[in-house]
């Protein structure tokens, strides 16, 4: 007996394919490129402020003061206050408040104020598609659960995937090459997609779920909810000091779990009795984000939540964001996250591409999409340039630069030549934003992560120059 | 030194995959057999070097990029095939389709959620397991059930019946939840 899916089966799943394709397809696009290049953003932090002091270690009584600091520099009204504590990934001490942050200097004392201006834009794209964050956290997420009906509506709509497995014909006809290129990157790159999918799709449904959740096992409360899994609140009437212990409270970390590495503070419910601080700290060899210890103001012991040895559940939930991200296991690691990143960037696009070489005719959306799929990196490009240099707010400039693009393409109305002219450009800005940086900050763009991120930006802006010039313009438009 | 058994595992493993789907014979279903035996052992190696999470996780990253590199080595360049230009008309809108379309999305959305949201958290309440682990357990659960059903609804060839059955099924779930 063969297990292959009926003709009709067939049929009906490649519709499905389709549909669900077309309605994630562009935005999907912009959620895969972003979050490709989100895989190193503790990197493009470090290039967008890399005069800031870095080290690996911080003496924790040093942190009091820090802190001290920072609230005299903002006396507004705040509920938390984060201080991030310098580690491997990223070398650097902040404080926040809930309105403002500064980074920390060896010495203790406050540093440049943090404006990480640029990879927010980049992260809002990647989360929110820079919508606003409620609503754009749920369409986010719903990409993720359009990815999982894509993986399983592909896999029964190609009875061949994998007896094509390694069949990749280029050039030929278009749509038989988009069709190997989306197929053969699609089947290998499926455990990644789907792993990358639900775990996407958590971020933004865990709200609406822990609605049906709160329902089931607590009346509706959902405050129950997100202590079960988060831990409950310390219930504390403390006489305050002026200052939370944090120093004290770090140092016991190291003495209780000294294999791991205290990553960051939280002081929750500041200035109130029922002040409290938590301690995240990283494991080795764990995909847990961090285990939370969990202190009084005076720096005494409460207890932990149970992330790194508390129920699986627990632990699988605080392992979410490294096994989104690829913030784990090193340098390896996260450069198969954006070659595996940028394969289901590219099965986005191509897959749109299947659906336009399918059609009988060409309109004027074959044009705008080229001048989307092509536009998109030079919006990134330029918004980086404006952000990171002249420091103007470069969301709209992304926006913007991106309609413009569609703008051209449907003016020129030739595919190649459109993407010839967008990738040329986009290597023009890459190459004026690491000209430009390499002015603005001097030696500092020579050293530490801002170097290799100069780096690769050159590279990408040499392949992007490559693409250009790959792109011979014949003025043929096919579908 | 477990790392690099585990590599050339999954390796040998992909190599083996690739020369059976080359030289298709009379032995290739045993090939096909010893090189997914090959590539499932890596998954202990690499747990045996990183501890099972990371193992896991790496034996998927690293079966993707091994089957990626055979993929890129083993490239076809055809000869461009010369198309007819074609002249660029204005969209073509067919409101005829809309019915379906704002059916499908409909369904594929609100309706599918429900069912998934609702179904997977009443499904893992019955399972045996301590409350944390049954909540962490419907979180994952719905994007892939939700995926399911948003498939199924548009592979149907008759839009209507998918969006009657999940409605049908969403009713009792939300009075069972909510009543």
């Amino acid at each position: 007996m063969k297990l292959m899916p009926s003709p009709a089966l067939v049929r009906q799943s490649l519709a499905s394919h389709s549909w669900l394709g077309l309605l994630a397809g562009a935005m999907m696009y912009l959620v895969c490129l972003s979050g490709t290049l989100a895989v190193f953003y503790p990197e493009f932090e470090r290039w967008e402020q890399p005069e800031v002091q870095e080290y690996r270690d911080i003496d924790p009584s040093l942190l009091d003061a820090a802190y001290s600091e920072a609230l005299v520099r903002d006396p507004g009204d705040t509920e938390h206050v984060f201080i991030g504590l310098p580690h491997s990934d990223m070398p650097r001490a902040t404080v926040a408040t809930d309105n403002r942050g500064w980074f920390v200097n060896r010495d203790g004392s406050l540093g440049e104020a943090v404006a990480l201006d640029w990879t927010h834009i980049l992260l809002h794209l990647h989360l929110y598609l820079h919508l606003p964050e409620s609503f754009g956290m749920v369409v986010v997420s719903l990409l993720g659960v359009l990815l999982c009906g894509l993986i399983v509506s592909g896999l029964m709509a190609h009875p061949r995937l994998f007896k094509d497995a390694f069949s990749l014909r280029l050039r030929g006809s278009k749509r038989m090459e988009q069709v190997d290129i989306h197929n053969r990157l699609s089947v290998w790159g499926a455990p990644f997609h789907l792993m990358i999918a639900i775990t996407g799709a958590y971020f933004g449904l865990a709200a609406l779920i822990s609605l049906a959740i709160a329902q089931v096992y607590y009346d509706g409360d959902t405050d129950r909810v997100v202590a079960d899994l988060f831990g409950a609140e310390p219930q504390l009437e403390q006489v305050l000091e002026p200052l939370a212990a944090v120093g004290r409270a770090v140092l016991q970390v190291r003495e209780l779990a000294p294999q791991s590495s205290p990553l960051y503070v939280t002081l929750e419910e500041v200035g109130s009795p029922a002040q409290f601080m938590l301690v995240g700290a990283g494991y080795p060899r764990r995909l847990i984000y961090a285990e939370q210890f969990r202190f009084d103001s005076a720096g005494n012991y409460l207890d932990k939540v149970g992330f790194s040895d508390g129920e699986a559940g627990k632990q699988a939930i605080f392992s979410v964001y490294r096994l989104h991200f690829g913030h784990f296991g090193g340098l390896l690691t996260r450069l198969a996250y954006v070659v595996l990143g940028l394969a289901l960037t590219v099965v986005s696009v191509s897959g749109i591409n299947i659906w336009f070489s399918r059609r009988k005719q060409r309109d004027s959306l074959n044009s705008l999409w080229t001048g989307f799929v092509w536009g998109a990196p030079l919006g990134l490009a330029a918004s980086a340039l404006f952000q990171v240099i002249l420091h103007v707010p470069a969301t709209a400039i992304f926006w913007a630069l991106l309609l413009l693009a569609c703008g051209f393409s449907r003016l020129l109305d030739d595919d190649r030549r459109s993407r010839r002219y967008l990738l040329g450009t986009s290597a023009v800005v890459t190459f004026a934003l690491v000209l430009a940086h390499a002015v603005k900050f001097g030696a500092h763009a020579f050293s530490g992560a801002a170097l290799w991120v100069n780096i690769a930006l050159l590279i990408t802006a040499v392949g992007l120059a490559f693409g250009s010039k790959a792109s011979v313009a014949t003025a043929t438009n096919y579908n | 030194m477990f790392s690099i058994i585990a590599l050339l595992l999954i390796t040998t493993g992909v190599i083996g995959l690739y020369f059976s789907w080359r030289r298709p014979g009379p032995g290739k279903h045993w090939v096909v057999a010893v090189s997914w035996l090959l590539i499932a052992l890596s998954v202990g190696f690499w747990s045996r070097a990183w501890g099972l999470e990371f193992g896991i996780v790496y034996s998927c990253l690293a079966l993707s990029l091994c089957g990626g590199l055979v993929l890129l080595l083993n490239y076809e360049v055809r000869e461009r095939k010369q198309v007819r230009p074609v002249e660029t008309q204005l969209v073509v809108i067919n409101p005829r389709s809309w019915g379906r379309h704002i059916t499908l999305l409909v369904t594929v959305l609100p309706v599918a959620g429900a069912v998934a949201v609702m179904g997977s958290v009443l499904f893992a309440s019955w399972l045996p397991w301590q409350t944390v682990n049954a909540m962490v357990f419907a979180g994952f659960m719905v994007p892939v059930v939700w995926g399911l059903a948003a498939y199924w609804a548009c592979a149907d060839p008759m839009p209507a019946r998918p969006a009657c059955v999940l409605l049908t099924v969403a009713l009792p779930l939300a009075l069972y939840l909510y009543l």
